[in-house]
């Protein structure tokens, strides 16, 4: 009960934010627009019959570069919450401490969740962009948004202070969209950015997307869906110890 | 049985004692108060009451209970004012207290009879809607108050409740803790305001480097430092008070402290060697504004017991 109370409480927290929501959800949502519009293409106009479709690639990447935004923000809340008191004033309420963890990160995985589904949907809408059959793009979501959950954590863990996560945020989201070549697929990159790409949802996100659009199945994204909770697994577990490294890196 | 039973309480991070050997009990209906300085080991005693520091070692049972479970009924027994505004900014007065009070276990009717009670009280009914960021440093530290005590824990902790506001906000805060005590509440207050530790409280701890060096009333604490008197100083300028505090160290049975061109003496029957006071003044050329004797109190006190003043930003002089 604790939990779906906390995670309600952080999904308020986060509609009630507009400078929150103009990251996560408006600017994705008007960078999509944008983008289509550069491409060419008509909203609710016809989607290109051949040829390589531009808006195709671009948004998939786009929502995985939004979706690391959003884990830079939910980082940062929970260190701003750490510093203002709130955490240990949660810890102090007649809660687990798991229920307060789980319960953030459910309202983050609901966020990034809701946040991908919301661009797949305007983009399918807005431009008739194929994103494939609807329950594996459901699942793909939501095991990104575990993955996101993950990157979040260590990302807390790694900058401790406000400042410190959001730099280390904003230039992970950067990182890893340059990595994943989330927005320029056709530009050839280097076999080593390749190899570290693998480290990022965002490879593992847009193989899936484009698995998909190219009317995969799940069956075809599974090992992807698999690679995304695994990430995430080893990100909670490696979290904790990354933040008794940075304890002691400080202490010495 | 007492309310508090505190025993060789302790909290040590490696090598540094931030908490040793405290041992008090809080009777039931009893404002006590934990008076020190900045880094005095206030908060950590509260943080390992409330649950939130693991102890090094000892124990405190509230209402028998140990801390040392963490057990939930405890934590529903307690309330805790945390010293910063542990508030929700983005949402509403009431959206926080909603929250607060459903963490405590309030449901429908009693939970909105609560809110709206505490809402009435805190002088914040008309601003239930606002969004908190857009509330005054008082009406947050009210706010604050509020959230902690909106379930009527037996037992509330306030961590300096009243730093960095207005006197104004300052003095509605006391009244409300006065009204608590009034209400019979049980009430431990942590503050480096010797004023606000003497209005409000039963009894008063004098803590500082992690030890709980005097505990007692007000009138206890002052019988047990001999009946010492102090006398305030008021210099013209700052760089004085230092001075004449070294001047006046050489004197048997002195106590001085200063607080920039503030100094306090305390000593036996501060009024014969007042002379004494007022020639140390003048062989170092200070100009001495004002001098007035009081009366032993918890400055006196704590001057005693620390050989230091404390002063109001809640360091040591």
């Amino acid at each position: 009960m604790s939990v779906v109370l906390i995670a309600m409480q952080e999904l308020k927290r986060v509609l009630r934010d507009p400078s929150g929501l103009l990251l996560t959800l408006a600017l994705p949502l008007a960078l999509t627009v944008a983008v289509g519009f550069i491409s060419g293409r008509v909203p609710l106009g016809r989607p290109p019959s051949d040829g390589f479709d531009a808006l195709s690639y671009v948004a998939p990447g786009m929502a995985l570069f939004a979706m690391m935004f959003s884990v830079r923000q939910a980082a940062k809340t929970t260190v701003d919450d750490a510093d203002r008191g709130i955490t240990r004033r949660l810890r102090s309420a007649p809660i687990g401490e798991i229920s307060i963890a789980v319960g953030r990160t459910l309202s983050g995985v609901v966020m990034v969740a809701a946040q991908l589904l919301l661009l797949v949907g305007v983009s399918s809408a807005l431009y008739g962009l194929r994103w494939g059959s609807p329950l594996p793009v459901l699942l793909l979501c939501l095991a990104l948004s575990l993955s996101a959950g993950g990157w979040a954590a260590l990302l807390v863990s790694l900058g401790r202070t406000s400042r410190g996560v959001g730099t280390l945020g904003t230039a992970l989201t950067l990182v890893f969209a340059i990595l994943s070549r989330s927005f320029a697929a056709v530009v050839p990159s280097a076999p080593w950015m390749d190899a570290l790409s693998r480290i990022t949802p965002n490879h593992w996100g847009l193989h899936g997307f484009s698995a998909l659009a190219l009317s995969g199945t799940l069956g075809s994204i599974a090992p992807d869906l698999l690679r995304l909770v695994l990430m995430s697994v080893t990100l909670w577990i490696l979290a904790p110890l990354a933040g008794r490294l940075m304890t002691w890196r400080r202490k010495t | 049985m007492s309310l508090v039973e505190v025993n060789d309480l302790g909290k040590s991070y490696g090598s540094l004692a931030a908490v040793q050997g405290l041992t008090f009990q809080i009777e039931e209906g009893e404002v006590f108060s934990l008076l020190g300085p900045n880094g005095a080991g206030k908060s950590t005693t509260i943080g390992m009451l409330c649950g939130l520091v693991d102890p090094s070692a000892g124990d405190a049972r509230i209402g028998g209970i140990s801390i040392r479970g963490r057990s939930r009924q405890l934590r529903r027994t307690c309330g805790i004012v945390p010293q910063e505004i542990a508030l929700y900014e983005e949402l509403s007065v009431r959206d926080n207290l909603v929250f607060w009070g459903r963490l405590y276990g309030l449901r429908g009717k009693t939970l909105g009879t609560r809110v709206q009670a505490a809402l009435s009280r805190f002088g914040l009914a008309d601003r239930a809607t606002s969004v908190v960021r857009t509330l005054s440093g008082g009406m947050k530290r009210r706010l604050n108050i509020a959230a902690g005590i909106l379930h009527g824990p037996r037992l509330v902790f306030m961590d300096e409740p009243t730093v960095g506001i207005d006197p104004q906000s300052r003095r509605a805060i006391l009244d409300l803790i006065l009204e608590l005590k009034a209400q019979g509440s049980t009430v431990l207050y942590t503050t480096h305001y010797m004023a606000e530790a003497e209005e409000l409280s039963d009894r008063v701890g004098i803590i500082d480097h992690g030890r709980l060096l005097a505990m007692g009333s007000c009138k206890e604490l002052a019988q047990g430092i001999g009946g010492q008197e102090s006398v305030l100083l008021q210099l013209g300028n700052e760089e004085d008070g230092g001075r004449l505090v070294q001047e006046l160290e050489g004197m048997p049975g002195v106590k001085a402290a200063s607080d920039g061109s503030r100094v306090t003496v305390a000593a036996a029957r501060v009024s014969q060697i007042l002379p004494r006071i007022v020639e140390a003044a003048a062989s170092i050329r200070a100009s001495l504004r004002d001098i007035e004797i009081r009366e032993p109190n918890l400055e006196t006190v704590f001057l005693a017991y620390t050989g230091r003043a404390l002063t109001a930003s809640g360091g040591e002089a």
